[in-house]
């Protein structure tokens, strides 16, 4: 077999094996291994191995990953969801729709102080969702406007699938971070105005009844700047930090860390069990991840041994399809896999692939690399392994509650991302103004 | 990144807790992600100093960026076992799940031959871990700048090498565990 012939017979054995069930980690580093002995012989293969699982991680970046995991795990006890949450409903009261759009919002601003979209989908389950239905929301409306804005979690920085994306892409992760800004800030709106849309012309579907009587907890002046207070310097350590060039990204993740450490034991709203039980998670969240990145480095080298991605290049950019062409197929196989495979897999799954054929139809990798976090994100929502639909389920034992009218809730949300996807495709700018500022 | 699919392995599956080498092994698992946890903090705590360090004293301290890259790789390698046992590595359940439901013995089977294919990849890994211990001792390998603050490469290589061996006795564990539970009565049912 040809070197070319062997990429591919990999690649498909490679998705028989993940839709078997084989950890996506050890599936890959299953087909590479021989595919690379195939192609180089036995010893390459075996010194590869061992050097991409001893020095492929070895970057200081990587810490960020327990890092703003382990800051995201602490901010999800410690109330600073609820605070803010309570500060945009006390400002958002008037609007119609006032608490969907209230639970955007403080989705936003706490996004930008977790990487992570399982940290704000818990919170604010357990947060808005109660306030929410007492206030005459339906539950499906109410868990659907939960999931939906979950996702800028993801997209508004830190974040972990930006993380992802520029250790794979070998991007800065600074500016990753700056380019999800715009695109986080345009999302937020979209769902602002769907939630709105909703509210005037489908009534149905967003209250119980017509009229809300039951009364709003009042905060005074002081109260809100005391919930304020604690996100406030979160942001102000990671953002501020970051941008202002006092940190570079590891170390805004440590500080972080360290902050919400500080204000957990403040609150009291940790013990040393508890404590230990999130170190823990944060451990298997990390290797989880980490063990992906390692099998996909392997992966990637052994596509770029094959020679593969060119001939994929060649194939797309020479033909009648086209790099537009290329990009369309590229977004609908990602929100395709989005309803199987959880995001990171996908991205490590893909990316080794595609990344050459962006580079060579001449796209922008910061760009390239939204699109897909955003086409990635969409799979969150999605039936049947929609994952933000599944955490709110659980995060909100409650029985009546089905599965299945959680992700009807939030569908007119995935329709939002569609229009955000295409905008942000049709406009660049949008993503690269900020990152190359 | 599952949540939780601590239930995707069948029950009566943790058949090595009971003799005494089980629980031994159990420990050292245990006792190997307990370390890697606490890395975790470590890493925070030296990260902090040195911007600490960095931005009153206005110098970075010595090895933290080189030492925190290393700390990260052997944090993954030694929760790597406690991992796999838990079941947290990621996969799809599309087919899985369901097929371990429907067909037990079967589910067993395959999920047996992922052990088996996980073990011999994580193998490899170790194996081939032993030639850059042996070469990190033999040059003397050190990270740091010399004169200033050095510290050797080889006993994170060695960590390394043990975190990486014991997760794959543990993919052996859980295969066997597997096949005992595939040949065992209940499955026949």
């Amino acid at each position: 077999m040809s070197p070319l012939e062997i990429g591919f017979t990999a690649i498909g054995g490679l998705l028989v094996l993940i839709y078997i069930g084989m950890p996506i980690g050890i599936a890959m580093l299953a087909v590479s291994f021989p595919a690379v002995a195939a192609i180089r012989g036995d010893a390459v293969s075996m010194r590869m191995l061992g050097a991409v699982a001893n020095d492929s991680l070895r970057e200081y970046l990587f810490a960020v990953v327990p890092l703003f995991v382990l800051m995201g795990l602490l901010v999800t006890i410690s109330r600073v969801g609820k605070d803010t949450f309570d500060v945009f409903q006390r400002l958002l009261r008037r609007l119609t729709a006032g608490l969907g759009v209230a639970t955007v919002f403080a989705n936003a601003v706490f996004a930008s102080i977790t990487g992570i979209s399982i940290a704000s989908a818990t919170v604010f389950s357990r947060v808005a969702v109660p306030e929410m239905t007492r206030h005459g929301y339906t539950k499906k409306f109410a868990t659907g406007v939960v999931a939906g804005s979950s996702v800028l979690g993801m997209l508004i920085p830190p974040s972990l699938l930006m993380i992802v994306y520029a250790v794979l892409a070998e991007e800065s992760v600074g500016r990753m971070f700056l380019a999800g800004i715009g695109p986080g800030i345009l999302l937020a709106f979209a769902f602002s105005l769907t939630i709105f849309l909703l509210a005037r012309t489908r009534t149905n579907f967003v209250f119980t009844t017509t009229r809300d009587d039951a009364a709003y907890e009042d905060l005074s002046a002081f109260a809100i700047f005391r919930k304020s207070v604690p996100i406030a310097v979160l942001m102000l350590i990671v953002l501020g930090g970051l941008y202002g060039g006092f940190l570079n990204p590891t170390e805004a993740g440590a500080a972080g860390a360290l902050g919400a450490l500080v204000i957990a034991v403040q609150r009291r709203t940790l013990d040393p069990r508890t404590f230990w039980n999130l170190l823990v998670e944060a451990g298997q969240i990390t290797v989880s991840v980490l063990f992906l990145i390692l099998a996909a480095t392997f992966f990637s080298r052994m596509l770029a041994l094959s020679g593969v991605p060119r001939q994929l290049a060649e194939i797309f950019l020479t033909g009648p399809v086209g790099a537009y062409g290329f990009l369309l197929v590229y977004l609908l196989l990602i929100i395709a896999l989005g309803c199987l495979i959880d995001s990171i897999s996908i991205m490590l799954i893909l990316l080794p692939i595609a990344l050459p054929v962006a580079e060579a139809a001449g796209f922008d990798l910061i760009w390239f690399g939204v699109l897909t976090v955003v086409a990635v994100e969409v799979g969150l929502l999605t039936p049947p392994f929609g994952l933000s639909i599944y955490i709110i389920k659980s995060a909100m034992d409650d029985p009546d509650l089905r599965v299945g009218d959680i992700f009807r809730g939030a569908f007119p949300f995935v329709i939002a991302m569609l229009i955000v996807l295409l905008i942000l495709v049709a406009v660049p700018a949008l993503s690269t103004y900020l990152a190359y500022l | 990144m599952k949540s939780d699919n601590n239930d995707t392995s069948a029950p009566g599956h943790r058949g090595h807790s009971g003799s005494i080498v089980g629980r031994a092994w159990h420990l050292l698992v245990d006792g190997l992600a307990a370390v890697g946890t606490f890395l975790i903090l470590v890493l925070m705590v030296i990260i902090c100093a040195d911007i600490v360090a960095r931005n009153a004293l206005g110098s970075s301290l010595p090895l933290v960026s080189e030492l925190g890259a290393l700390l990260l790789v052997m944090i993954v390698a030694l929760q790597l076992a406690t991992t796999i046992r838990a079941d947290r590595l990621a996969r799809t359940e599309i087919f899985y799940l369901g097929f371990r439901r429907s067909r037990p013995t079967a589910g067993a089977l395959l999920s047996a031959a992922f052990g088996i294919v996980g073990a011999a990849v994580i193998g490899g890994i170790a194996w081939s871990s032993v030639r850059i211990l042996e070469k990190d001792w033999a040059a003397g390998e050190y990270i740091g700048v010399s004169g200033i603050a050095t510290v050797q490469t080889w006993p994170f290589r060695l960590l390394i090498l043990i975190g990486m061996s014991v997760a794959a006795i543990e993919f052996v564990v859980r295969a066997a565990a597997d096949l005992r539970y595939a040949f065992s009565d209940k499955a026949q049912r």
